[in-house]
């Protein structure tokens, strides 16, 4: 096999791999802790065989366990990037997240060296200027990509057992190339039983934030990111924080990220506070995840009572495209192309009657229409007549 | 054994600070000590740090510490019918500590503004000292004549779970624990303070400043070209400043700016 070209290599002894070591002493002591202090509470002080093993589950190893609520990888069987990436679903998400320039842009602490300027400008410039400010707001808007988790596999390039012996720490060799991105850098870890291998993806992560850190991120995750600290946050409806620490924190391929995600979603959808992540980049996500599980329901009841018509009609859009099979799905086949965000829904009422909340927050919202409608009719007698 | 119980007894002591010479600590015991990882992730003793001392006090008996009978909170009726009180710890609980941040008491003395606002330090000449005295509490004593802001008021415990307080000491526009000659508080104080607020953020009882994160959607979607609509909609990301590595635009710049300031 023929050597990869690699320019601007930086061999690392044991300098990084006694760093690798001591966190990974030091995840280990945090582990241990917190199982010796679980297992200490004076309420799971029994002895007994069967609560070790359940001590043993609950442990919450550092990536190596975790409780997914939806199944072993949070999705179902259908991979859920390809169902993203289709443009209408795509679209209407976008649609969907709404814009609010209060909340992409709010008075939130920076760092000392973004400095606010003040400048004295014309109409004209400052035309221009608020146009940078909308271009920046689509930046903040974009959606954090949807996957599913990866797996974490080193390939074995060869096994030198001449060198096996020879230093007792694992040597890791990174290609320190600018412009290359983490995925593609060429990583290499010799163990000291010889092996020369690639680098899991976990692995690849902490050697590319030892060079090119990124700010904001950790070595090892925070604690709020742990059950018990993550449901204080959500108690305080902290979701948007949550979230925006998590896509610092972890790639979105990371089962830790799904998970902290898909717990956010839930919670949101059993407190039905829908409108903490309205106009944010977790919207949409979240909306797909709602449509993937089938869920729709209370999200299309709280566009509807704040009049977001639209929204729910591209939200059951996103049902049909994830479940082309469905009964909605083909009802709303047979509707005309030109068929209105309500005729959606209506559709989605057919298909689904045990809705009774839906039903009837359509019917007060044909009411309000009505309401308004005969409101408007009798100002214009009233003008009219005079 | 034998020496492992001693060293026991005196970690756990709690007339530790009130010992002077007869101690001698080993150096990582010293460091370990010293690190915020410590502070955070805190080792059993046990494990981590060995004591040695000479005093013939500490190798007498193990029990030593057991013995020992700290001054309880001690209360003196005046002459005037006022109460006098001399407590026992110079600092007070945690939960004592929040619970007075919401009282009247509070209120009353410090009003609306920060706990250092009202606090001025005694030095010579017009500006202060750059660096504020390493401590005003030894032992469980008050040593300084002016003791800073924080340790002048034994209801005020820096705690991670503290936050009022933690929130007082951090400014809001850039999200950093106020420096040490804005505040007056003595350099141990301040100390706490870091690892107080670094772990009330560890564990999300604060909020931590933190960068937008952008994605470039090739990484993760590779089979991705640039006819797709997807692809067209991403908006650019804002150009990352690498700042070890200075581009051509930057090295002109500087040299502008230096010529420009030859001439002024």
């Amino acid at each position: 096999m023929a050597a990869p070209v690699v320019r601007n290599v930086s061999i690392t002894l044991s300098q990084i791999c006694r760093n690798c070591s001591l966190l990974q002493s030091r995840a280990a002591l945090c582990i241990k802790r917190y199982s010796s202090s679980k297992s200490t509470d004076s309420e799971n002080r029994d002895t007994s065989k069967k609560n070790e093993e359940k001590k043993e589950k609950d442990v919450y190893m550092l990536y190596d366990e975790f409780p997914f609520r939806n199944g072993p990888t949070g999705w179902k069987d259908k991979d859920p990037g390809p169902l993203f990436l289709n443009p209408k679903v795509y679209n209407s998400l976008r649609k969907m997240t709404g814009f609010d320039l209060e909340k992409l842009f709010p008075q939130r602490p920076y760092p000392r060296h973004f400095k606010p300027k003040f400048r004295i400008v014309s109409d004209e410039k400052l035309q221009k200027l608020e146009g940078g400010n909308m271009f920046r707001a689509q930046q903040k808007l974009q959606m954090p990509p949807v996957m599913l988790p990866r797996t974490e596999e080193s390939t074995v390039i060869c096994h030198d057992t001449c060198i096996a012996g020879l230093y007792n720490s694992k040597m890791v060799i990174t290609d320190l190339m600018v412009n290359t991105g983490s995925r593609e850098r060429i990583i290499v870890i010799r163990e000291p039983n010889g092996v020369l291998r690639t680098p899991t993806l976990r692995e690849r992560d902490r050697i590319t934030q030892v060079y090119f850190p990124r700010p904001g991120r950790t070595m090892m995750m925070s604690r709020m990111f742990y059950p018990e600290y993550m449901q204080g946050l959500l108690d305080r409806d902290e979701h948007q924080y949550l979230l925006d620490r998590a896509c610092v924190q972890f790639e979105p391929d990371d089962p830790q990220f799904i998970r902290i995600c898909q717990e956010v979603y839930d919670h949101l959808y059993e407190t039905r506070k829908f409108d903490i992540l309205r106009s944010t980049r977790h919207f949409g996500p979240m909306a797909f995840y709602y449509a993937y599980y089938d869920k729709i329901e209370r999200l299309l009841v709280d566009m509807i009572q704040r009049e977001f018509i639209q929204d729910a009609g591209s939200l059951v859009k996103v049902l049909n495209e994830i479940h082309p099979d469905a009964k909605c799905a083909q009802i709303a086949m047979d509707l005309t192309p030109g068929a209105t965000a309500l005729e959606l829904v209506k559709a989605y009422l057919e298909a689904n009657s045990e809705h009774k909340l839906l039903a009837k927050a359509v019917e007060d919202y044909e009411k309000l229409l009505e309401h308004r409608q005969k409101e408007s009719e009798r100002r214009e007698r009233g003008l009219k007549g005079r | 054994m034998a020496a492992a119980k001693l060293t026991t007894s005196i970690l756990f002591s709690r007339n530790l600070n009130r010992l002077g010479k007869g101690i001698y600590m080993c150096r990582s015991a010293f460091m370990m000590r010293k690190t915020a990882v410590n502070q955070l992730f805190p080792v059993e003793f046990n494990q981590a740090s060995r004591w040695v001392s000479t005093s013939p006090i500490w190798c007498q008996k193990d029990n030593a510490s057991e013995e020992d009978e700290l001054d309880d909170d001690t209360e003196e009726v005046k002459e005037d019918g006022r109460v006098h009180v001399t407590f026992a710890e110079a600092k007070a609980p945690v939960e004592e500590s929040i619970a007075y941040m919401q009282s009247e008491v509070f209120k009353e003395r410090y009003g609306d503004y920060p706990v250092y606002f009202y606090y001025r330090r005694n030095h010579k000449g017009n500006t202060p000292p750059r660096v504020t005295r390493r401590t005003c509490i030894k032992g469980n004593f008050v040593t300084a004549g002016n003791p800073c802001p924080i340790c002048r008021d034994r209801f005020l415990t820096v705690d991670y779970r503290n936050l009022d307080l933690l929130k007082q000491f951090v400014s809001e526009e850039t999200g950093e624990v106020l420096k040490v000659h804005q505040t007056g508080v003595c350099r141990k104080q301040q100390k706490k303070l870091i690892f107080a607020v670094e772990k009330a953020r560890d564990l999300g009882f604060m909020r931590a400043p933190f960068h937008d994160r952008y994605y470039n959607y090739k990484e993760y979607y590779p089979h991705l070209t640039e006819k797709d609509v997807v692809l067209k909609t991403q908006p650019k990301p804002p150009r990352p400043r690498d700042r070890r590595f200075l581009t051509y635009m930057d090295m002109l710049t500087k040299k502008y700016l230096r010529e420009k300031l030859k001439y002024q």
